[in-house]
């Protein structure tokens, strides 16, 4: 809030911004943040009726007791679970909620809070419903279908780093070579699944659906290779079996749904007229920065992901209602909780758009592009580029809002530069995922759940050290990549 | 925690983000009605609002 304040002074006294374009950059922004925020909402309402159902509870326990290899627990706990987590909803939940599994399971707590704290950084873009992705698009004015693809590799390869890390850390060395074709057929599953999902505008269950695949895969292949799991999956009754399928139920129906709202063109063509958007006049400062008249952000209320992860949502409550998992008047506690949980994200993103527009707006942006291009060079910047998502991510807490500050800067830069803004703004973003796993935020909330409180810094120092590495070598693919282009 | 005003911290942010969900579309109204004066009121409204729960919430 702060910042939105000093931005709209500095806009004011130095960049010449009138009063009058302050207050359309205000209108503009509310926009682009309720375009960002009816997924959070969403996801934050299935989150909840979820977690007071037990189901994610379900899920996790069943996967404990799966298996004894260290290594094996890593995986499932500490990789793909939270990443499955993280596709429905983030805000530190993936964390929360494998952290205090992964004590259960036997690790040590500062060790359950960096394996399931990098085990979900790759999913974090595509992840809550792919807010952050979206976020890129609304504030580069980009389409889907021009980001998705360098997006969806690098996020690939981060997920196979982020396995490798995960098995590293959870095994040591004594079980690094025996995890390792799970490892890295788990990671093909993610990388191939999330690549086609976001390439083919399916890009809001990216994570979700190769994740659940994955855990699908994972649970096939230690039935077939652990006798330990062989076994454990034959004495499992009839009634727990039903019980996992009910807890999956949820995420089943909001795949299903997305599908079809997405693919079904008569739903599609019914709902296509409820769309909001508002006309812009052309907007000048007193030094002559134009910005020309557009038609701001269209949000289709009933086509919105945000409005089918409600719908689906809503869906699941009376089907777990149903089933006995929930009680009617929970629904009030629900919304309750969804409300108070998402009010503080909200405040920072309506401050934080606010802050990004005006800045776009009154040529500051273009400044800093100006001078980040004096000081690298098109050769050097994209190794440079991930790690100013990262550091986005790590000052605001989230890749969201490290997309939102730089997403523009880093696009403004490309053009100074020369440089493919696919590649660079997939970095960005990508940079922010991995940063976002060390942001301060979301460790604090991860170790409050393993009894880490006060002893916060010492997992910050270990996930500093392990995400810089993570964040290096994503640096140099993109070097690689540029050079290639 | 209490504030100087004596309201919960919880209560201010409500406040903060009915004032982001509702006086955009407001604000938008009286640009294009032409209502100048009043919008400029509503916007310096809204940023004093803002410089109050800074102040308050130390956010």
């Amino acid at each position: 809030m702060l910042t939105w304040l000093s931005t709209q002074l500095i806009a004011s006294l130095i960049f010449g911004a009138s009063l009058s374009l302050l207050q359309y950059t205000y209108i503009k922004a509310f926009f682009l943040s309720l375009d960002v925020l009816l997924i959070i909402w969403g996801a934050m309402f299935l989150y909840q009726v979820t977690n007071r159902a037990g189901t994610i509870q379900i899920i996790g326990k069943s996967l404990a007791e799966l298996t004894e290899n260290c290594a094996f627990l890593g995986i499932f706990l500490g990789w793909l679970f939270p990443s499955f987590l993280q596709g429905m909803g983030g805000f530190g939940i993936p964390v929360a909620v494998s952290a205090p599994l992964l004590v259960s399971a036997g690790f040590s707590p500062t060790m359950a809070v960096v394996i399931a704290s990098i085990g979900h950084g790759w999913a974090v873009t595509f992840g809550s419903m792919g807010s952050s992705f979206k976020t890129l698009m609304a504030v580069t004015g980009l389409s889907a279908n021009y980001l998705a693809p360098f997006t969806a590799i690098l996020l690939g390869i981060s997920s196979l780093l982020c396995g490798l890390f995960v098995i590293y850390l959870s095994g040591g060395k004594k079980y690094f070579l025996k995890a390792l074709p799970l490892t890295l057929s788990s990671s093909l599953v993610l990388s191939t699944g999330q690549y086609l999902l976001a390439t083919n505008g399916l890009w809001v269950i990216a994570v979700t659906l190769p994740a659940m695949a994955s855990l699908g895969f994972g649970f096939l292949y230690v039935r077939f290779f652990s006798k330990y799991s062989r076994e454990y999956l034959q004495k499992m009754k009839r009634e727990k079996r039903i019980e996992i399928m009910i807890a999956l139920l949820p995420y089943i129906l909001l795949v299903a749904l997305i599908i079809i709202f997405n693919f079904f063109s008569p739903i599609k063509e019914l709902f296509a007229p409820y769309v909001i958007s508002f006309q812009f006049p052309q907007l000048s400062t007193a030094y002559g920065f134009i910005t020309p008249a557009e038609t701001g952000k269209k949000i289709n209320l009933f086509l919105h992901p945000g409005t089918i992860i409600m719908i689906s949502a809503l869906l699941s409550f009376f089907l777990l209602k149903k089933k006995a998992y929930l009680k009617d008047d929970e629904i009030i506690d629900i919304a309750k909780d969804t409300f108070n949980n998402s009010m503080n994200t909200s405040i920072a993103i309506f401050s934080l758009v606010g802050t990004a527009v005006v800045m776009n707006h009154t040529q500051m942006t273009n400044v800093l592009a100006v001078g980040i291009s004096r000081v690298f060079n098109q050769e050097i910047y994209p190794l440079i580029s991930p790690f100013i998502g990262a550091l986005g991510a790590f000052i605001t807490g989230s890749n969201n809002n490290s997309n939102v500050l730089f997403g523009n800067l880093q696009l403004q830069t490309t053009k100074l530069l020369n440089l493919s803004a696919a590649l660079i703004l997939a970095a960005q973003t990508a940079g922010g995922a991995l940063g976002s796993i060390m942001a301060p935020a979301k460790v604090i909330l991860g170790c409050s759940t393993v009894g880490l409180n006060g002893k916060e810094g010492k997992v910050i120092g270990k996930l500093v050290l392990y995400t810089s590495v993570l964040i290096l070598m994503l640096g140099i693919i993109v070097y690689i990549i540029s050079r290639i282009l | 925690m209490k504030t100087a005003f004596l309201m919960p911290k919880k209560t201010i942010r409500k406040t903060i983000l009915l004032v982001d969900l509702l006086s955009p579309k407001l604000l938008y109204l009286l640009l294009n009605s032409g209502k100048r004066l009043l919008s400029m009121v509503l916007f310096i409204t809204i940023i004093l609002i803002k410089v109050i729960y800074v102040v308050i919430s130390q956010d």
